[in-house]
């Protein structure tokens, strides 16, 4: 099924089209959300939310860019909200409980193992991902798109709404700012 | 390589993470839980709420008006109930002596 069947399907409501996109895009999502959110429970959702939003708002889809292009907009906003809620959270953790029933710290970002990560560089990449956590969030899209999605600085453009020059320039600082970190962390 | 680099190259040669299984049917049924969510918050939403009490209201204000103007008409004189007291005695033969006989 091409895009265009597959918007004119979604836009009727049509099952199998949805069945399809669904098919089609859920490993991409998941593996986007995964990078940002690092936790597979809330990757789940949020991928289920995009697929959610787009059933629900496919007639406002105006294919002015790719379909993929406007799902990874959507999954990317979604991910930035789930972050900030999250953060949110964190800064009023001093109010509420910080630790649950079992001592463990509830606003703690846990390490996080990507299962797609090669054996011997896991370690390293547990320490990359924490860092990226650090990251403006402008920086750590436009990382997370490229090293973890694989996409291209033209694909991460029309994501962003910006220019492949600009894209560059934001990876390359975001570069910098983890060579920093690294540099920084305890030996 | 140095210890940067080594961290920063990490993700190099990176697999995509793949949904996990049977993510469509998980999809599905939280689609069908969040339709039937809607309904249910749609009834609890305070405009529906007191839509609801303002219709009740309006029947009740209404039936009160209308019941309020047939009154007068409708209500029972002290004459006319024992007339009827008498026909219905009449109609189901309830009078003393029937009774007794």
């Amino acid at each position: 099924m091409t895009d265009q069947e597959l918007i004119f399907g979604l836009q009727n409501k049509e099952e199998i089209a949805f069945r399809e996109l669904v098919a089609k895009f859920q490993d991409n999502i998941f593996n986007t959300a995964l990078g940002f959110l690092q936790n597979d429970a809330d990757a789940e959702d949020i991928t289920q939310e995009v697929f959610i939003q787009v059933y629900n708002s496919i007639t406002n889809f105006r294919q002015q860019s790719l379909l993929s292009t406007w799902l990874y907009k959507i999954t990317v906003t979604k991910c930035l909200e789930h972050l900030r809620k999250q953060k949110r959270k964190k800064r009023f953790g001093f109010i509420t409980s910080l630790f649950d029933k079992n001592n463990n710290a509830l606003h703690e970002p846990q390490d996080f193992n990507h299962p797609g990560v090669l054996l011997d560089k896991k370690e390293d990449a547990k320490t990359l991902f924490k860092l990226l956590n650090e990251l403006p969030e402008s920086q750590r899209t436009v990382f997370v798109l490229n090293k973890v999605e694989g996409l291209n600085y033209q694909e991460i453009a029309q994501i962003q709404n910006t220019t492949e020059s600009a894209v560059d320039s934001l990876l390359q600082r975001a570069k910098q700012n983890l060579r920093k970190k690294i540099n920084n962390l305890p030996q | 390589m140095n210890k940067e680099n080594k961290i920063l190259e990490s993700l190099t040669g990176l697999q995509k993470a793949s949904a996990p299984n049977f993510f469509y049917n998980h999809l599905i049924s939280k689609m069908q839980h969040s339709i039937e969510e809607k309904t249910i918050s749609f009834s609890l939403r305070p405009v529906f709420s007191t839509l609801l009490l303002c219709i009740l209201l309006t029947v009740n204000i209404f039936s009160l008006t209308q019941f309020s103007k047939k009154a007068p008409t409708e209500s029972f004189p002290q004459a006319k109930q024992s007339l009827t007291i008498d026909v219905f005695a009449d109609a189901y033969n309830m009078n003393t002596e029937t009774i007794y006989q």
